[in-house]
């Protein structure tokens, strides 16, 4: 059967409402599996095998760990890590607006359900005008990196599959597992990428960390005792304190074949988006049904008012 | 003094102050205009000429059977096939996810071939899981109205017209209480249609629908009479043309206003732009002769309507004594022209002296006075709904913004128990939004049509931050206000896209968020059936699918009940 890309939605944010989730923060998941469909073909798979963790979870929310630090760490008390993306890409976002870039580490969450929505924040902080990497390890996938970068309507995308924890992902859990994400004075790209030496196609100091994060955010360190969790990273190419170069850094990245194993480019991506809301979303009918009573639970039960009809005082001519 | 046809400048402080307009007594007494979805529709059909003509028609004595319509578009054709069946009395019931109805139906671009007709018929009954193609726009179901549709194959079978005395009470042959389109059952999308698309302006694919059910209301009726006497009349074209199509809304057009502020505040600003315009435009005496004439007509409109207005609004009749005076004072106004603007102080008049409802009839007979203060802002319809929490804010901006735009919630005294008698909440049962007593119901599941209250809940939390603090730093600790915060950030300078109301009240009255959406739709008359239930008509005196080609009729609104002529008993 297919489905309208406003059903896909729709039903992604029933399911998360009657997860327990704030209507808001349900519509951003929901646009999660849209995004995990309209890039990977994959959001309502995705979500079915979320339905189950999220069933089980007794909670919505991570906690906070450090609010103050430059680097934001939330405790994912071990649900699914979908229910810490929302606050930990809010956290960085916040952060890289004041300060230009901002980092929030997420840790003891179950990366084995729903991984493949965060991708999602990457895109969702392009379009809010950040260069965002996700990296995250633990899921399906053993380790994956997801960068974003702002490109006009919609964002430039590329993600790649490390063979283990990223050398970027174990840099940073390193950092903050060591206290060291809690010094202002030293922001994280500088205390875990700086100091480096060699050959760099950029001439600005913050474009040679940035292009230094990001190679090393793809590159695996198979010998790194890198706890599984996610990172969320942003940079506001429009801030003051950065020359013009960050962004070219991300433009550049993001179309780089040899960095990033699959690249979403936005005319590509666009085609298939408007396919889909042209077309709909192919989705097998057992798949939809189960998604469809999971999200039967923002409905009431039947109690005695609800007999009544529409409301009370409501079923009849007054006056 | 501005008097040319240009399209006139206004000043947005001329604009009407949100805390008048965007309470819900005042949003529920406004009226249809130019700019309201049904007349926009009528409007381009008629400018462009549309042909609408019977492709295949397969129908029993009973009416059982299908018909399939094409409509023929300058750029396009559409076509809208129904099926038609005849449900056992007693089993309609308008509900939307009822399964008994008289009619299915499906607005479809392109030809609606006999396979896609079969493919139909099988999935439009099945209200959950029923799929549409991807061509299809428009799904609906509708009934025959009990009261009038056998009256009139009675009336036609027997050899003469229907009574209109009858009809008038009603108003229609048919009636729907939805039209699922936009994705819905998977319709095509909204914006998957081209800005050249005949249809993509809010609305007008589900205003088609509704015109098409009228268009075979009529057919349909005019069937069964000639299969029970071959030489029944046809029913009269100007009977026809004083009925349309009904409607049936219910509270869950409470939820949908409160859940679409953007689209409300684009709505409204068009038309509160069209209407500030027309108040700068000093009459001619042309203008002036146009206004009377309309004023009549409207007047005898609501003087000739019997139909039910109920304590919630003014009576018709109250109405047209008001418009009385309307016409009084224009008078007067014409021959002692005041200082400043002419249509102004009419309507500043009006605002001290007359029942709001009939301020806003005036309003809609100004923007018809002269149409071109409506040019340009269709456009303007059309907005994205898309939104999102912007995480950096200070916690001191937020507040800023509370203050602003939200003095109204934060006026909300919600120590008063009444204040929160009700919460909102879908049934199981019939997935249709409901009102339930608090504390006699699971409010666990209660729906966020809260707003006052939310905002009220937020402030009190953001005391535990400091104003340096961010959103992002508040909705960690506070996920739970993300939804309302959001709007805030969101809305920050749309001035009509709240309502300042709480739906939470014991006194709250649903009736005034339907009317004001009816009002936008460009259902007119309307007749209040409970506290939160509307029966209405669509297309009430608009001209008539064959009349579209080559139509004369400028202005349809306020039709008169026609006059009995005397073939309606000689044709017999």
């Amino acid at each position: 059967m297919n489905l309208s890309v406003r059903e896909v939605l729709d039903l992604s944010e029933r399911c998360f409402r009657a997860a327990g989730f704030d209507p808001s923060t349900a519509r951003a998941h929901a646009a999660a599996v849209w995004w995990a469909e309209a890039y990977r073909g994959t959001g309502l798979a995705a979500l079915e095998d979320l339905l189950g963790p999220l069933d089980d979870a007794d909670a919505t929310t991570p906690t906070i760990d450090e609010r103050e630090s430059p680097i934001s760490v939330l405790d994912g008390r071990g649900l699914p890590c979908p229910v810490s993306a929302v606050p930990a890409l809010d956290l960085a976002c916040a952060h890289a607006d004041r300060y230009g870039n901002g980092i929030t580490r997420v840790t003891e969450c179950a990366v084995d359900s729903g991984e493949e929505l965060l991708g999602a924040l990457a895109c969702r902080a392009a379009e809010r005008g950040y260069v965002s990497l996700v990296l995250s390890v633990g899921g399906d996938a053993g380790s994956r990196t997801v960068l974003g970068a702002p490109a006009g309507a919609r964002p430039a995308v590329a993600e790649a599959t490390p063979s283990a924890p990223s050398e970027g992902y174990a840099a940073i859990d390193r950092a903050v597992r060591a206290d060291r994400h809690r010094a202002r004075e030293a922001p994280l790209f500088r205390v875990a990428f700086d100091g480096e030496t060699g050959p760099d196609p950029y001439d600005a100091t913050d474009a040679r960390l940035l292009h230094r994060f990001l190679r090393r955010s793809v590159a695996p360190a198979p010998d790194a005792d890198a706890g599984p969790g996610f990172v969320v990273a942003c940079i506001d190419p429009r801030h003051p304190r950065y020359s013009g170069e960050v962004g070219r850094v991300a433009e550049d990245a993001v179309r780089d074949a040899e960095l990033f194993d699959r690249i979403h480019s936005p005319e590509t991506v666009g085609d298939r988006a408007d396919r889909l809301v042209r077309e709909g979303v192919a989705v097998d009918r057992e798949r939809w049904r189960e998604i469809f009573e999971f999200g039967n639970g923002v409905l009431t039960p039947p109690f005695e008012g609800s007999e009544k009809g529409a409301g009370f005082d409501l079923n009849e001519l007054e006056g | 003094m501005n008097t040319d046809r240009q399209v006139p400048p206004f000043e947005t402080g001329s604009l009407r102050d949100p805390s008048e307009l965007m309470r819900p007594e005042r949003l529920g007494a406004l009226k249809q205009t130019r700019l309201s979805f049904g007349r926009l529709l009528v409007n381009k059909m008629v400018t462009e000429g549309w042909e609408i003509r019977i492709d295949r028609l397969s129908l029993d004595e009973e009416g059982v059977g299908r018909v399939v319509y094409a409509i023929e578009t300058p750029s396009r054709r559409f076509s809208f096939g129904v099926f038609s069946r005849n449900s056992p009395e007693g089993e309609d019931t308008d509900r939307i996810t009822a399964e008994d109805w008289d009619l299915w139906a499906f607005l479809c671009e392109g030809e609606a071939s006999p396979a896609m007709m079969d493919a139909q018929r099988e999935e439009l009954p099945h209200v959950m899981e029923g799929r549409a193609t991807p061509d299809v726009l428009i799904w609906t179901r509708a009934n025959r109205s009990s009261r009038f549709f056998g009256h009139v194959v009675d009336s036609l079978a027997a050899g003469h017209q229907p009574d209109i005395d009858h009809l008038a009470a009603g108003g229609y042959l048919t009636r729907s209480s939805g039209y699922y389109g936009n994705g819905l059952n998977g319709t095509k999308m909204f914006r998957a249609l081209d800005d050249d698309h005949p249809l993509s302006r809010p609305y007008m694919s589900q205003m088609l629908a509704a015109y098409m059910l009228r268009v075979f209301g009529y057919d349909l009726a005019e069937h069964v009479a000639a299969a029970r006497n071959p030489d029944a009349p046809a029913l009269d074209d100007g009977i026809k043309r004083y009925l349309g199509t009904g409607n049936s809304s219910g509270v869950g057009i409470v939820l949908y206003l409160v859940n679409h502020p953007k689209q409300l505040h684009a709505w409204l600003r068009t038309r509160e732009v069209a209407l500030a315009r027309a108040k700068t435009v000093d009459p001619s005496e042309a203008d002036l002769e146009r206004f009377r004439s309309l004023r009549r007509r409207a007047r005898r409109w609501f003087a000739e309507d019997d139909s039910e207005t109920n304590r919630f609004f003014a009576s018709k009749d109250a109405i047209a004594a008001d418009l009385d005076r309307v016409g009084d004072r224009v008078d007067a106004l014409a021959a002692d022209p005041p200082d400043g603007h002419f249509w102004e102080a009419v309507c500043q008049w009006a605002s001290e002296e007359l029942r709001r409802e009939t301020q806003e009839v005036l309003h809609s007979l100004l923007l018809d006075v002269r149409p071109e203060v409506c040019d340009g802002l269709e456009e303007s319809l059309t907005v994205s709904e898309r939104s999102d929490v912007v995480p950096g804010m200070e916690v001191a901006t937020l507040r800023s913004r509370i203050d602003e735009g939200y003095a109204w919630a934060l006026d909300v005294d919600f120590d008063r128990p009444e204040a929160t008698r009700h919460f909102w909440y879908r049934s199981i049962e019939n997935e249709e939004p409901r009102l339930g007593v608090r504390g006699e119901g699971p409010d666990e599941y209660e729906l966020p049509a809260d707003i006052a209250r939310r905002v009220q809940s937020l402030q009190r939390d953001l005391d535990g931050f400091a104003p340096a603090d961010t959103v992002a730093e508040v909705l960690v600790e506070h996920p739970e206000h993300r939804y309302v915060v959001e709007r805030i950030q969101n809305l920050h300078g749309l001035l009509y896209a709240e309502i300042r109301g709480n739906p939470l009240d014991a006194d709250f009255v649903p009736l005034h968020f339907i009317a004001c959406l009816k009002a936008m739709w460009g259902i007119q008359k309307a007749h209040p059936k409970s506290k939160g239930w509307v029966r209405g008509t669509f297309f009430q005196g608009a001209p008539l699918a064959h009349e579209l080609p080559d139509c004369e009729q400028e202005y349809w609104m306020f039709p008169p009940k026609p006059e009995p002529a005397a073939h309606w008993r000689d044709d017999r």
